[in-house]
């Protein structure tokens, strides 16, 4: 596992994190977040090579009271909100397993946000983007990412050693 | 690489060339704290399962959280293998389907084993799974089972050791 890029956002926020030019090098990738918004809008949405179309998705959320299934496209869960306890950020880890293959692109989510209160979220997500091209570019977006948002973005290599597959 | 992020280190992985009705890691070095395995591809038209270490005669209890987009369910059960998914995760589908296992301290022999799963399945469903092996032996190998189906070709596995 190795670190693609990285992001810190700055005192003046930001409305995306972006990486770009991911090369087709390994065989998965993992993006890390630990993310807070700026307003109480609290949904983070992604796009992969700059389209946000043919996303399908399905999750399963808590948030300390109701446990509820939705059906969605492009939301890839919940950061941490301007209401929520100060310095609190949510974490959200992204799998992407093939994503340089010409399959349509499968990924899973696991969120949580901090609140030091009675509401706060834990949410898993299926996710597919229904589309054969290599994923070389994957963008977060937020309204917006507050200062000290960090995200990461890890490639995975092959396997040789270690263990035997038959 | 953050703190509180653990290296991953890819310990074997493989594509199927064709259908095959399992895959097998074996030989899995005790050097790492905890394992991770990775399943994407699909399955023809049943559940499947793993086992450990060959073990076939425990009985893994497991339980799951789940949702399909409307519903949600919890349910718990026992058999003498692993539950990869739970049956709606897998069934029927033979591309789409995501596998997640975390196993935490697989090379001890204090304890019985943890296995954490999450399934994803975008025409089906998303959940959560765990499953309880019980032996206090470390793990050596681990199978998956297609059971009644196979694997399709295109399916990827890959085993990770996660170090501190």
């Amino acid at each position: 596992m190795q670190l693609i890029s990285s992001v810190s956002v700055g005192g003046a926020g930001a409305a995306t994190i972006d990486f770009t030019s991911i090369p087709g090098t390994y065989t998965d990738l993992v993006l890390m977040l630990s993310g807070r918004a700026t307003s109480t809008t609290a949904t983070i949405t992604v796009a992969f090579n700059g389209s946000a179309a043919s996303f399908t998705n399905i999750y399963l959320q808590g948030d300390g009271s109701a446990v509820t299934s939705t059906t969605g496209t492009t939301l890839v869960g919940n950061a941490s909100i301007s209401t929520n306890t100060a310095s609190t950020f949510g974490n959200l880890s992204i799998l992407i397993p093939n994503y340089a293959g010409s399959a349509n692109k499968n990924f899973s989510v696991d969120v949580v946000t901090e609140n030091n209160a009675t509401t706060a979220f834990e949410q898993i997500f299926t996710g597919v983007w229904a589309n054969t091209a290599a994923i070389t570019q994957v963008t977060l977006s937020l309204a917006n990412f507050a200062q000290y948002s960090n995200a990461y973005l890890y490639g995975i290599l092959k396997g040789s050693g270690g263990a035997t597959v038959s | 690489m953050p703190v509180g992020v653990s290296a991953w280190t890819a310990l074997a992985n493989t594509t199927l060339a064709s259908a095959a009705n399992s895959v097998t890691f074996s030989g899995i070095s005790g050097a790492y704290r905890d394992l991770r395995i990775v399943f994407s591809g699909g399955i023809g038209s049943s559940n499947a399962s793993f086992t450990i270490n060959g073990d076939t005669s425990s009985t893994y209890n497991w339980t799951t959280l789940e949702g399909n987009g409307s519903a949600n369910s919890s349910a718990w059960n026992g058999d003498t293998f692993g539950s990869m998914a739970n049956n709606y995760i897998l069934w029927y589908n033979t591309t789409g389907i995501l596998v997640t296992i975390d196993i935490l301290d697989y090379a001890t022999t204090d304890k019985h084993k943890t296995i954490l799963s999450r399934g994803n399945n975008t025409a089906r469903a998303v959940n959560a799974v765990v499953n309880r092996w019980p032996s206090t032996a470390a793990i050596t190998s681990f199978k998956f089972n297609g059971n009644a189906t196979n694997f399709t070709a295109g399916s990827t596995f890959a085993l990770y050791g996660l170090s501190a």
